[in-house]
């Protein structure tokens, strides 16, 4: 029986842990490209659940166009990101990282406020997008959302770490964020690659939110939770490395799945929270993070 | 900002001789003097007229809304200094606030105790929790410290909930007695202007504290760490100082709300009140006396107008906070100081006014004499290597007490990373420094820069904001006795004390020859050559044993040059040992004894000046001589 509950816990933990790597990419993908920490990411993970309810259950869309749709929304709300949050704040003050932060964290709270106004701060249910008959392996039984979640999640994390890996995107990268003017020089335009950043890493979170939706209750008060749940996981596996946000994700995920299983699940949050502090006390650039960003050697303070 | 923490000083002014000028200046001050003095009338004011709103409003309900705005004043002011003067990104205020609120509401309902003892204890508790979540600021930096300060707001309410028993868990926590002081029950206008007496309090205490020994601290901590513990500041110890001080003031806003709304709920120190907070703060202006009143402002009367929980808040907020952060970068008060404080200085080029150094040099307390080793420095077998890249391989040589020795070498030779091994920043992987005669290994930083090490560096590390002389003035503080108290009184310790800093530091002023022009201007108006000759007057003023300069030369002109090495001999007549870290070799001929070669990562070749050169220094020297500009 225990053994059973543990296992069951390491499943939803699994599922919600391709999830958060899911975030915790997309995140990482912003940082990577621009130095900036989207506060404003939780949003479209929010944005996203509550679409799958708008477009899939309210007005009875097929499940492909809700995902397309969202999946643009999500984009577009990347770049609404970069363009009024992130461009404007460049050059206007000592320190842009300092000012994008407070840049994000606003435009992301007044788009939540925004989306509790219009459609209402309840809770949505979304049923299920593939059947609730659980499917059992060994003993344990397992709902198919999760097996779906598990694998969206992994084949999109893989995708994107593919690209990165075959293209030159993750020298452009690099490049971009350690010396945008040089990198101006090789040619590289870094407008376009930070926008790019902003608008697959706001795909991606809809994404996520899609499909999160049907396990979560999604409400327009949700976004900063996850937004959590997404940097917790980054902050973990390590700054600005997507091996590190693969791994810091499943940790994350295992911790909210299996802590319900054995204590209050109240405690998941506040757990989370310790085991975030007690590693960047130990290693403040994360699990498998550098002193700098994608293992340049230079170090800088963000 | 820059010109405010003056007023301390400007008993001094008038023994000066004014320049025309620094008489223009005079006059500057004496407006910046008087707006301070207006700005005092006008918080008076304000207080007065928030006192009246008794009388505007009958009901308990109106006047507990008067009582919130006061305890939002109070954490925004106590999360401006931590975050506006300090620099430290933290974002957990509602945690401080909600912890010492239940900490009252529980000490009453649970445990019964009379308001006397729960108050003081649930400000007590309020402040430990809050040291507790910013305690990681003392490691983690940047961001990653705002995130996980302001995820702590978020992690309050399951633990809310889990302790219902005590804490009422969702439906909140009520049947709060009245507060009683002394066996008669508070009316409602006493409690609010019992709250308003602590705003007014904490308001007057923490400016002083910005404007004492302590500001100079603080902004150092924010704007130049490193120089901060080259002259001796201990960052960790500011750092907590800090914490205890911007906790206190939030802990007393989370109690006195437990006591005006007889109420715990835990909707009212969620996100959107930190948001309110970051955004006030942001918005007037951070490391602004006025900033967090100014800028809470409109959010309070947005709030007032909506209502407290209606969406429109957070919208408000969010794009207040977006827009005020973009349109006002430093917040509406910088803006406003700029635009009627400032004059238009464009930055001024050195025009050094020629005082004959060796008048002002007695200024200064000569090095003591009482030393034990003949050698100020000795460097034995130090090697220092950056994953496999071997930066120093055994560096070896000796600096005799009272010498100007200069450290040449070709770029990437690894002369900063000595310096900075010399200076402790660095740890050494083998090997070891006697500074004085002392083994320094393990010594922080700051610990050696006590002992009388004085650095500069090469990009130089100043506090913009702050004039030139209150930027050497910051070379003293360390020396200073903690004295918080004093500082928050701003009383007659710290006043002398500020007299003292003031004096010492327009002695070294004069000696390093800086045109009395810049004495009061921010540092952010002088050219790069200025800023370093500034960074040598903190470094000296102090009177330390040794100083260890990089680069000062680069960016000086001829006339600025010529002066900065008059500086260095006068600095070697008083007994200060220089180590200068260079490329301009006929500068470091026309005031060294001796030149020390490195050269990829080892010492090749030591040599007087005054004797003929060996072989691999004229080697470097013909190497280093087509790229050396034309010099008289």
């Amino acid at each position: 029986m225990t053994f059973t509950a543990l296992m069951l816990g390491v499943v939803t933990g699994l599922a919600f842990a391709s999830m958060f790597v899911l975030i915790s990419t997309s995140l990482t993908l912003v940082v990577a490209a621009s130095g900036v920490f989207n506060f404003a990411q939780g949003t479209l993970v929010m944005a996203g659940a509550v679409l799958a309810y708008l477009l899939g259950v309210n007005l009875g869309w097929p499940i492909l166009a809700v995902v397309a749709a969202l999946v643009g929304i999500g984009v577009l709300g990347g770049l609404i990101t970069y363009f009024v949050a992130v461009w404007p704040a460049m050059g206007r003050s000592r320190s842009f990282a300092h000012t994008a932060i407070l840049t994000t964290i606003g435009l992301g709270t007044a788009a939540n406020a925004l989306v509790a106004l219009v459609f209402g701060g309840e809770a949505w249910v979304v049923p299920s997008y593939v059947t609730d008959t659980p499917v059992h392996a060994g003993s344990v039984p397992i709902r198919p959302i999760y097996i779906v979640m598990i694998v969206a999640g992994a084949g999109l994390t893989i995708l994107v770490d593919r690209i990165i890996r075959r293209t030159a995107l993750g020298n452009i990268f690099r490049a971009t964020l350690e010396d945008p003017e040089g990198a101006l020089l090789m040619g590289i335009d870094t407008r376009k690659v930070v926008t790019l950043s902003f608008a697959v890493a706001g795909g991606l979170s809809a994404l996520a939110g899609f499909l999160m939706a049907p396990v979560i209750n999604a409400s327009a008060y949700s976004a900063q939770e996850l937004g959590f749940l997404g940097f917790a996981g980054m902050a973990i596996g390590g700054f600005g490395s997507f091996p590190g946000a693969l791994a810091g994700g499943v940790i994350v995920g295992l911790f909210y799945g299996i802590v319900p299983v054995f204590l209050d699940p109240h405690l998941a949050v506040p757990i989370l929270w310790a085991v975030v502090i007690a590693v960047l006390m130990l290693r403040p650039m994360g699990l498998l993070g550098t002193a700098g960003l994608f293992g340049s050697a230079r170090s800088r303070e963000i | 900002m820059n010109l405010q923490s003056q007023e301390a000083s400007s008993a001094l002014d008038f023994d000066v001789p004014l320049s025309s000028a620094s008489g223009r200046l005079a006059g500057l001050r004496m407006s910046v003097a008087n707006s301070r003095r207006l700005g005092t009338i006008l918080a008076v004011c304000l207080l007065c007229a928030l006192a009246t709103a008794p009388l505007l409003t009958s009901s308990s309900f109106g006047l507990a809304r008067f009582v919130v705005v006061v305890a939002y004043l109070l954490a925004a002011i106590a999360l401006n200094l931590v975050m506006g003067y300090a620099g430290e990104f933290v974002l957990a205020h509602p945690v401080i606030m909600g912890v010492a609120a239940y900490a009252a509401g529980i000490l009453d309902t649970v445990f019964g105790w009379p308001a006397a003892f729960a108050l003081p204890s649930a400000v007590l508790v309020g402040t430990a929790a809050g040291l507790l979540v910013m305690l990681p600021g003392l490691r983690v930096r940047g961001w990653y410290y705002a995130l996980i300060t302001m995820f702590a707001v978020l992690v309050l309410p399951p633990i809310v909930v889990i302790g219902a028993a005590w804490t009422g868990g969702e439906d909140g926590l009520s049947g709060i007695r009245p507060l009683t002081l002394f066996g008669t029950a508070l009316p409602d206008w006493a409690l609010f202007e019992m709250a308003l007496g602590m705003l007014a309090l904490v308001w007057w205490s923490l400016d002083n504290f910005t404007r004492s020994g302590w500001g100079y601290r603080l902004r150092a901590l924010r704007d130049a760490r490193q120089a901060a513990e080259a002259t001796g500041i201990n960052l960790t110890e500011t750092r907590l100082v800090v914490y205890v001080l911007t906790a206190i003031p939030a802990a007393m806003a989370g109690v006195i709300l437990t006591y005006s709304s007889r109420f715990v709920g835990i909707d009212a120190f969620g996100i959107n009140l930190m948001l309110m907070l970051l955004t006030g703060v942001v918005l007037g202006g951070p490391g602004t006396r006025w900033g967090p009143v100014v800028g809470m402002a409109p959010l309070l009367a947005l709030s007032f107008w909506v209502g407290p929980f209606s969406p429109y808040n957070a919208v408000g907020l969010g794009v207040g906070l977006l827009v005020g952060a973009i349109v006002f970068p430093d917040g509406i008060m910088a803006a406003l100081q700029r635009r009627l404080l400032r004059p238009n200085v464009a930055p001024i080029e050195s025009r050094p006014d020629l005082l004959e150094l060796s008048e002002v040099a007695d200024g200064l307390r000569a090095a003591s004499d009482s030393a034990t080793s003949p050698h100020i420095l000795r460097v034995s077998g130090v090697s220092k290597q950056f994953g496999g890249h071997h930066v120093l391989k055994g560096v070896e040589f000796e600096m005799r007490r009272g010498a100007v020795v200069g450290l040449v070498g070709p770029n990437g030779s690894g002369k900063s990373t000595l310096l900075n091994v010399l200076s402790s920043f660095l740890r050494p992987d083998a090997g070891f420094v006697e500074i004085n005669g002392a083994d320094t290994r393990g010594l922080p930083v700051f610990k050696l820069a006590r002992t009388g090490v004085g650095r500069t560096f090469q990009v130089p590390q100043l506090v913009e904001e702050f004039s030139t002389i209150e930027n050497i003035e910051l070379g003293l503080v360390a020396a200073e006795p903690r004295a918080i108290l004093s500082a928050l009184a701003s009383g007659k310790g710290e006043r002398r004390r500020a007299r003292r800093r003031h004096k010492q530091a327009l002695s070294t002023f004069r000696l390093i020859g800086l045109p009395e022009s810049v004495r009061n201007l921010p540092v952010e108006t002088l050219s790069l050559g200025l800023k370093r000759v500034v960074e040598v007057g903190r470094a000296i003023v102090g009177n330390p044993h040794l100083i260890l300069l990089d680069e000062p030369c680069a960016g000086l002109n001829d006339e600025e040059r010529h002066r900065l090495g008059k500086l260095l001999k006068t600095l070697q007549g008083m007994g200060i040992s220089v180590l200068v870290v260079e490329h301009n070799m006929s500068f470091l001929l026309s005031i060294c004894e001796e030149l020390v070669l490195l050269e990829s990562g080892k010492v090749t070749c030591t040599a007087r000046v005054d004797e003929p050169m060996p072989e691999p220094l004229v080697a470097y020297l013909n190497l280093r001589a087509p790229n050396e500009e034309a010099r008289p």
